[in-house]
């Protein structure tokens, strides 16, 4: 127990220097000196830096860098969270298709030409309202509840592809159509201080009651009847981690796009480390899907002239990533 | 341990007898399951119950620790108190559930395990402390199992692993333990073992009900035998007055020839 809190200090210490280093990273030189100079002028109103680093800093790099750490913190909660409660490694954040609701709810919004803003409302809003259309069908669903709550999960995504593809079919194949494909594969590099204060809110809202709940996660991976009998409301605990999940899971994509293996790679990561206990298991996940993402979105801010999608760079990463840790041979002890 | 007695027994002290079930009938819509069935338990007694495959006995575990409470007729009274007026929470420190040995998918160690059940009855939010932690680890003492305290469920035998969720349910320190074939998974040697340890479990004062295929098992270790057939009871009292080679039969639906073929 007291290696692993360990291990979770050293990894945010990591993540912090990370985050610093990141600020450096990027076309317009920013040193590590400007960053601190830059944050005192703020403090205290004198004007040591110029206010073109200021402004680049303050309005693009730190908003960009906060965002993807937030991104890949909730996306990782929400993935180990999901595998908890439904007793299945292999769930992701966008198994009950809040992905896909929140791609059906950006393309409508960039097919009636909304504001960027609106996008991610659209995409936000969209994506809550698919998962709340989950929990109805799976309510009425008879047999064994996670069963109903997946499959009810698997049709209404299926449901929210079919409208993405139409849109994507109607839409004007010169201006539209290359906008949805962009918000589609994922990319942080729209980011302004806006959007990460809107996801900030629901992130918040979502992961406080997550962390404090990770405990009884523990509980929820039992067979339902052995969960009841040591005196947990097994419905209702499942009910809120599964809100909690989506709200965080809907508050990055309807920011990021669809970003994914986040919520598979780092979770199945951390459990490797830090073993299946949620209230390490949790924490580690959260840190380690934000340093995550972090990397992957300095590369992809920084690899090539033109940004890659983050979205297409976690794939990369992240499958190959995922086959060695599946076929690696797991130490026990 | 055996001394705090549970769920706040110390303020009612009065003789209730630990388990009560009254005229309980339960039907899956027209199939009756269970019909009327009667009987009590008291401290330290170990029952045995037998029945073939759908004579109800999952059913009965069910209603007794309060899955079924819209669903069932007559009552069910735990250390006196209805389970259908007991919260959930509070039913967990009073009756513990101790389930076939099983796989999980994710590995928790066995003294995480164990600390599931120091947790039961604890409200709210928040993860357990050191009390929860010290009551974890003696009952894995109890159990004499604490040498496997730090090594992963899923990496240790079935026998123990049966023997980690009985120390689970010491652990939420109920003094009235619900077993569903405990030792179905096990073998020969690790059956005997399990079996010995809950009935010394019975010896210091846990009331008991346990659900065998194995008429010897009953026979052997229970104080009484509850006969479970077609939802009623066929036969209740000791194991030397009861089981017969008659109520066998008729139990198992076997002949007297089939059954006399196997004891040989």
């Amino acid at each position: 127990m007291k290696k692993q809190y360990i291990f979770i200090l050293s990894l945010s210490a990591t993540l912090i220097l990370m985050a610093v280093i990141s600020v450096a990273l990027g076309r317009f030189p920013i040193s590590t000196g400007e960053l601190f100079a830059a944050i005192s002028d703020r403090l205290t109103g004198r004007t040591s830096v110029s206010a073109t680093t200021s402004a680049i800093l303050f309005n693009v790099r730190l908003p960009r860098i906060l965002l993807a750490c937030l991104v890949g913190c909730c996306l990782s909660s929400a993935g180990v969270a999901y595998q908890g409660t439904f007793r299945n490694p292999m769930a992701s954040p966008d198994i009950l298709g809040a992905s896909s609701g929140a791609a059906a709810g950006a393309a409508i919004a960039i097919l009636l030409e909304l504001s960027g803003r609106m996008v991610t409302v659209f995409a936000f809003v969209f994506s809550l309202a698919t998962i709340a259309l989950v929990t109805l069908v799976s309510k009425a669903a008879r047999g064994e509840r996670i069963l109903g709550i997946i499959l009810a999960g698997i049709m209404v995504s299926s449901l929210a592809n079919a409208v993405t593809s139409f849109i994507k079919l109607v839409a004007d194949p010169n201006s539209i159509l290359p906008e949805i494909t962009y918000w589609l594969m994922g990319s942080l590099a729209k980011t302004k201080p806006a959007d990460t204060l809107f996801a900030l809110i629901p992130m918040t809202i979502g992961m406080v009651p997550l962390f404090f709940l990770r405990w009884r996660i523990n509980l929820l991976t039992l067979p339902d009847n052995e969960a009841r009998s040591l005196g947990i409301n097994v419905n209702a605990t499942r009910g809120a981690v599964i809100v909690c999940s989506t709200l965080i899971t809907a508050a990055s994509v309807s920011v990021s796009g669809l970003i994914g293996w986040v919520g598979l790679v780092v979770p199945h990561l951390a459990r490797r480390i830090v073993g299946s206990d949620f209230r390490v298991l949790l924490p580690t996940s959260a840190i380690g899907g934000a340093l995550f993402l972090l990397l992957v979105d300095n590369v992809s801010r920084n690899l090539l002239i033109t940004e890659i999608p983050i979205g297409i760079l976690t794939s990369v990463i992240g499958a190959p990533f995922f086959i060695w840790l599946m076929t690696r041979r797991e130490v026990t002890e | 341990m055996a001394d705090d007695t549970p769920g706040g027994d110390g303020v009612r002290r009065m003789e209730f007898d630990r388990i009560s079930v009254k005229n309980l009938t339960f039907s899956y819509g027209k199939r009756e399951v269970l019909n009327g069935l009667t009987f009590n338990a008291h401290e330290g007694e170990m029952l045995g119950l037998l029945g073939p495959n759908g004579a109800g006995k999952t059913t009965l575990f069910n209603c007794m620790l309060g899955f079924r409470n819209k669903e069932f007729k007559g009552d069910v009274l735990i250390c006196g108190e209805s389970v259908r007026k007991t919260p959930a929470s509070v039913l967990a420190t009073r009756v513990a559930y101790v389930p076939q040995s099983h796989s999980s998918v994710f590995n928790y160690s066995v003294l995480d395990m164990t600390l599931m059940g120091a947790s039961a009855g604890m409200s709210g939010f928040g993860s357990p402390g050191n009390n929860q932690l010290e009551s974890a680890r003696a009952a894995l003492q109890t159990i004499g199992i604490a040498e496997l305290m730090h090594r992963g469920f899923m990496n240790i035998s079935g026998g123990e692993r049966q023997l980690v969720l009985i120390a689970r349910a010491l652990a939420q320190n109920a003094k009235i333990l619900i077993m569903d074939e405990p030792t179905a998974n096990l073998d020969f040697g690790n059956q005997i073992r399990v079996m010995t340890k809950i009935r010394e479990l019975a010896e210091s004062g846990y009331t008991i009900l346990i659900s065998t295929h194995n008429p010897e098992h009953a026979a052997n270790y229970c104080d009484r035998v509850l006969a479970l057939n077609h939802g009623v009871i066929a036969a209740d009292g000791k194991p030397d007055g009861i089981l017969t080679e008659e109520l066998i039969c008729s139990l198992y639906n076997l002949t007297l020839q089939q059954l006399r073929r196997n004891a040989k």
